[in-house]
């Protein structure tokens, strides 16, 4: 538990991960309480898509552990840690884009039972109405921050403890994007839900964010040194 | 050319049509999941072609001890090993089909080879595909005896004598059970698709594979589920192609290409498209049979055939972005 009292929702430790047995994470270090939204900034190449795609299981654990909920989920397979508590908005969002609202809605409740997908579905339509008014429609042939808020929801759907979103400003206009950190807060303001949202430095919301994180070269850095970091990153951008 | 054969062609050709259909269904759906084309299949056919032949056929092929086994167990059979009827023969061998199929699903379908390249994955299967085939090819059965059919001998006068100058047509029971077949497997695979949870993953892994396991879809499971089902197809093409035109391991991939160039009308997705294709490739092959088109020697005939596919194929890649687009997203 933190200073507040809330939970433990994910634990990493001294995470070494990478592809092909080469490290690209080194020595990670992360935890995340519930009802937090924590921004993990980096830039391209950083290791933010790695650490969320190893904390998800579609990149292997070279060493260290991975704890969701108290649970040691270091070695499972990825339907497992969904349906455990995780939810995963991945980057561009990747809704299937042939199959409409609701059935990219259903695909993300694979891992409930039948008779809850259904509820889930409306109580998924109730935090994003815009999508609740185009279940019918073709996922492909929604706009860019619909597209991002169905890749939220669709990830909302087995009811996580840990939502991941990567990178849910690219490409959208500051009122879209105002609108989908707004339905995070929302999401976390439960108590229940931790978030972990990947941003590229220019595009933090440190109003939205609880606390911030920075990853460089596959290090997260110590918060003792983030000042420095985040001076010098503010610098560079643009 | 010759018109009085209009309705020949057209009847014998559609029912023709119904054998090609059955390797584009099975390519159709692995691909859907694998984004590989499944040559796998190819194999599987072969082999279930020689398993069927060996299963309904009296035959001294299996080594002596199996003989003298079934013997022990039979002796109405002395001096051959006894024959299984051609009804449960099927069986087997689409079970048979499933199975190995389904084993070589739950193996690329690991985490670890799923995430493969296409290329690698293809060549696995092009290998799986020529160790079946060469498997097949070891059993060393005369492709010049052909099984029974599990579905009687009989054969049915399909239209009056006055609607043709020439002999009557038949059509015998398996043309007509093969044809029923592949619009029924159709018509179940397209409710499956459309009406069940695992039919809508299976759409979903065809757009993104990587989103699919995000969302919790249990890859390997629905992996092995889907090549099972699919070499059950390709098993159960191998049994009606050995009825048809003999159990040659080598005819097999001259049928996979077939099967795959009608896939490709449909681009590799679209199960009525290919269908739509397998019924114009049985057209057309009737009618150069029949001489339609007056006397064709038979390399034209291939030339023909392939060019024909290949225009449709064309036609409908032209097409694409509107109609096809269009029927690709309401595919089955």
């Amino acid at each position: 538990m933190n200073a507040a009292g809330e939970p433990i929702v994910l634990e990493v430790r001294q995470l070494v991960a990478g592809y092909s047995g080469h490290a690209v994470l080194h020595q990670v270090d992360i935890e995340l309480h519930a009802g937090e939204i924590v921004s993990l900034l980096g830039a391209n190449g950083a290791g933010k898509s790695t650490l969320l795609k190893t904390i998800m299981g579609t990149v292997p654990v070279i060493r260290g552990e991975i704890h969701l909920l108290g649970q040691n989920i270091s070695d499972w397979a990825p339907y497992k840690r969904v349906s455990t508590g995780i939810g995963f908005s991945p980057e561009g969002r990747r809704v299937f884009a042939n199959l409409t609202v609701e059935e990219n809605l259903l695909i993300g409740a694979t891992s409930m039972s039948r008779a809850h997908r259904r509820d889930q579905i409306n109580a998924v339509g109730d935090l994003f109405p815009v999508l609740a008014q185009r279940m019918n429609q073709r996922a492909g042939t929604l706009s860019g921050g619909e597209q991002q808020m169905l890749a939220v929801a669709r990830a909302m759907m087995t009811k996580p403890r840990l939502l991941m979103v990567e990178e849910p400003s690219q490409g959208l206009a500051p009122v879209v994007v105002e609108r989908i950190y707004e339905t995070l807060r929302e999401i976390v303001s439960q108590g229940e839900v931790a978030v972990l949202v990947a941003e590229q430095f220019q595009q933090v919301n440190e109003e939205a964010s609880d606390r911030i994180l920075v990853i460089d070269k596959g290090v997260v850095i110590p918060d003792s040194e983030l000042a420095s970091v985040t001076a010098a990153a503010a610098e560079v951008a643009p | 050319m010759h018109f009085d054969l209009f309705f020949t062609v057209l009847l014998a050709g559609g029912i023709s049509a119904g054998l090609y259909g059955f390797l584009p269904i099975s390519l159709i759906l692995t691909y859907r999941i694998s984004r590989t084309i499944a040559f796998v299949h190819g194999g599987i056919a072969a082999l279930g072609a020689i398993l069927y032949w060996i299963f309904s056929l009296h035959n001294d092929f299996l080594p002596n001890y199996i003989i003298t086994f079934s013997q022990a167990q039979d002796p109405k059979t002395f001096g051959h090993r006894p024959k299984w009827e051609p009804f449960p023969s099927m069986l087997a061998v689409v079970a048979i089909g499933a199975i190995l199929a389904g084993t070589y699903g739950f193996i690329v379908m690991s985490r670890q080879l799923a995430s493969l390249t296409v290329l690698t994955l293809t060549i696995v299967s092009l290998g799986a595909m020529m160790g079946m085939v060469g498997v097949s090819s070891l059993m060393n059965v005369d492709a010049n005896v052909f099984p029974d059919s599990p579905f009687g001998s009989g054969r049915h006068k399909l239209l009056p004598e006055s609607m043709t100058s020439h002999q009557p047509l038949l059509i015998t029971n398996n043309q007509i059970f093969t044809f029923l077949t592949v619009v029924g497997l159709s018509l179940v695979l397209a409710v499956f698709l459309t009406r069940t949870h695992t039919g809508l993953v299976i759409r979903a892994l065809a757009d993104d594979q990587e989103a699919g396991v995000w969302c919790g879809v249990k890859l390997r499971a629905v992996g092995t589920l889907v090549y099972g089902v699919s070499g059950a197809i390709a098993a159960l093409a191998g049994v009606l192609t050995s009825i048809t035109v003999g159990a040659n391991p080598a005819d097999m991939l001259v049928f996979l290409l077939d099967g795959l160039a009608i896939a490709i009308v449909g681009g590799l997705r679209s199960l009525p498209l290919s269908l739509i294709g397998a019924l114009l490739y049985g057209l057309t092959e009737t009618a150069l049979k029949v001489g339609f088109f007056g006397e064709v020697s038979l390399p034209v005939q291939a030339v023909v055939l392939y060019g024909a596919l290949l225009s449709i194929i064309v036609v409908v890649a032209r097409l694409r972005r509107d109609t096809f687009f269009l029927l690709e997203r309401q595919s089955l």
